[in-house]
């Protein structure tokens, strides 16, 4: 009877069933990654987003009290966070625009088939294989007013540097000189996978049609690239509003908080001062911006991102 | 048309090249000079670290620098688990993220957007706050201290899915849908067309795991400042320390850390530098069973495909 009745009124369409099939295929290939990610990512990080009602402190971990919304409104009225989230943005919108756009360059240079090629893509790639520790404090030393190496050029050509990392006006800029020039080959290395993707054949046809250098390049290479543009955006963004090794070693936000980020604020607050409620607090604030900011992106991306 | 650039290309040419050249020393000048450096102090003894202006031959030269870092941290042991480590979690790495990154980039279910958002998602918050949890949890597994507890919270990586999502999207449909015609199902399709098409993409990002995971900053600072206490202190005893706790700057705020003397052992050996590409053509020959058509090297060249050489 059963039998009948399915016989007659298939439970799935076959469309369906193909997208049952396809959904159940997508959760085979998904689910090593995704258990994984639930039990040892999302699952911790939701119990960060509990503490964010707690007072606790991790040294004593018996004894927290619950205090509701209050660390959320202890932020809004902590000048701290809010200087720790201007110099974030100030990391930002120096650091993405001169990464991206050297990325780029050192990437249209790799792409030349030059002999000797391979001897520039190391050299580039040098700092990215190197510890975040070990380039931080090679730089806080070249940044060093009297000994360093950048002062010492300047000197050579008659100009007296500034304080750097001892300065408020220049510790940013510095931690973001020495960024760039951690992630260059990073960013141009994504870019250069990107830029041999595109067929050789556009450039070819194009360049019978008469095309110049720069229509091709505006024309074909940068449409052709944006997927890869799309991605370096992303994670940058990610990236850089969790900038925290570079800042901890050079300057440990200071001098007078001139380079207090937000990560180095969680750090503090989780590990010095025995705050994880408020540390879990920023991060989950931190985690908002990030989560609207790549929403923003992904949104736009069918703008101006061509997959092929 | 052609006559007269005949006469002028070679010229414009090699002055075209000689102008890359330029530019590409004086790149790697500012991205090895620092470097050079580093390798020339580590040398010097140290009342000759502080000299202006700044001496780049050592004189005289001397190793001591290395002789007390050699005596003063288990540098062998340290280095191998950082290997242990990392090694085993890019190999974790490449089959967890290139699986999941596949179902993103070409099959369709439903959420599929929504749960990608999920796992960037991942990568917002900072692991400095998720670090307690995952320790409580580690400590309810037992697993604190041990390489399990180290590597096996690393083998899932968002990064990794999104980096192989993006390669994978810019890969052919075409292959694909002949494979199905011929009746390959979805693994197949992944492990015979799609992971040798990407292989230069995976291998960058098996390199880039490499190095993260040497680093490992985020545990050794949280180490550093909860050593004082009895309950953490246990966490990263020696046995599963790596390599980047010792770099970091605490240990030697005795001597001041602005001013490092000594050699940082800034450079981790490539480990990985896998050189796949002569694999497609193989994988897909794999597939077909014979040198030409539908797969042919011949179509390869002349379609789209995110293969190339990289370093």
């Amino acid at each position: 009877m059963t039998t009948l009745e399915s016989e007659s009124k298939p439970v799935f369409s076959p469309a369906q069933r193909r997208s049952l099939s396809n959904t159940l295929w997508a959760l085979l290939f998904l689910a090593p990654s995704l258990l994984g990610l639930l039990f040892f990512l999302i699952g911790p990080m939701l119990a960060s987003f509990g503490l964010t009602f707690l007072e606790w402190d991790p040294l004593l971990p018996s004894n927290y009290t619950f205090i509701g919304l209050g660390n959320y409104r202890e932020l809004i009225a902590d000048p701290h966070f809010w200087q720790a989230l201007g110099n974030t943005l100030y990391f930002i919108v120096g650091y993405i625009p001169l990464v991206v756009v050297a990325g780029l360059g050192v990437a249209l240079l790799l792409n030349r088939g030059l002999r000797g090629i391979s001897f520039f893509r190391g050299a580039f790639f040098m700092p990215v294989v190197s510890a975040w520790v070990a380039v931080a404090l090679l730089w806080t030393w070249i940044f060093n007013p009297r000994f360093g190496l950048v002062n010492y050029l300047l000197r050579l050509i008659g100009i007296d540097g500034p304080a750097w990392l001892f300065d408020p006006n220049w510790a940013m800029p510095a931690i973001i000189l020495t960024s760039v020039w951690k992630d260059i080959g990073f960013v141009s290395v994504l870019f250069l996978t990107g830029l041999q993707s595109i067929p050789q054949e556009y450039y070819e046809a194009t360049a019978i049609d008469g095309a110049s250098q720069w229509e091709q390049f505006r024309h074909i290479t940068i449409p052709l690239l944006s997927p890869t543009t799309f991605f370096v955006l992303i994670i940058s963004l990610i990236n850089s509003f969790q900038v925290f090794d570079q800042v901890w070693i050079m300057t440990e936000g200071g001098p007078a908080g001139a380079t207090s980020v937000l990560v180095e604020m969680i750090v503090n607050n989780a590990f010095r001062y025995g705050r994880m409620g408020y540390a879990a607090t920023i991060s989950w604030v931190l985690f908002a911006l990030v989560f609207a900011v790549t929403l923003v992106q992904s949104r736009v991306q069918n703008k101006w991102v061509t997959y092929d | 048309m052609t006559e007269p650039t005949i006469g002028r290309e070679p010229f414009r040419q090699r002055f075209g090249t000689t102008l890359y050249y330029l530019l590409l020393l004086a790149g790697a000048a500012v991205m090895l000079v620092p470097f050079l450096w580093m390798v020339s102090t580590s040398l010097k003894a140290n009342e000759y670290v502080l000299t202006m202006p700044p001496q780049f031959i050592p004189q005289p030269a001397t190793l001591d620098s290395y002789r007390r870092l050699f005596d003063l941290f288990p540098m062998g042991r340290m280095f191998v688990n950082s290997l242990i480590v990392a090694l085993a979690v890019t190999l974790g790495q490449l089959v967890t993220c290139s699986m999941a990154a596949y179902a993103f980039a070409r099959m369709q279910f439903r959420g599929r957007d929504a749960l990608f958002l999920l796992y960037l998602a991942t990568l917002m918050i900072p692991f400095q706050v998720t670090i307690t949890p995952l320790f409580i949890l580690m400590s309810t597994l037992g697993w604190v201290n041990t390489y399990q507890g180290l590597i096996l919270p690393g083998v899932f990586s968002a990064f990794g899915t999104f980096l192989l999502r993006q390669a994978f999207l810019t890969i052919p449909a075409d292959y694909e849908e002949s494979a199905v015609l011929d009746g390959a199902n979805p693994f197949t399709i992944f492990t015979r067309i799609i992971m040798p098409l990407a292989t230069p993409c995976t291998g960058y990002a098996g390199r880039v795991r490499i190095h993260e995971f040497v680093e490992r900053l985020p545990m050794a600072v949280i180490y550093r400042t909860r050593r004082a206490t009895n309950d953490t202190a246990r966490r990263f005893g020696n046995a599963t320390r790596p390599l980047a706790d010792r770099m970091e700057p605490g240990h030697g705020r005795h001597c001041d850390h602005r001013y490092p003397h000594g050699p940082g052992l800034p450079v981790r050996p490539e480990i990985s530098r896998p050189r796949f590409c002569h694999q497609r053509s193989k994988g897909l020959d794999a597939v077909t069973g014979r040198e030409e058509a539908p797969y042919s090297r011949q179509a390869m060249k002349s379609s789209r495909n995110p293969v190339g050489k990289t370093f």
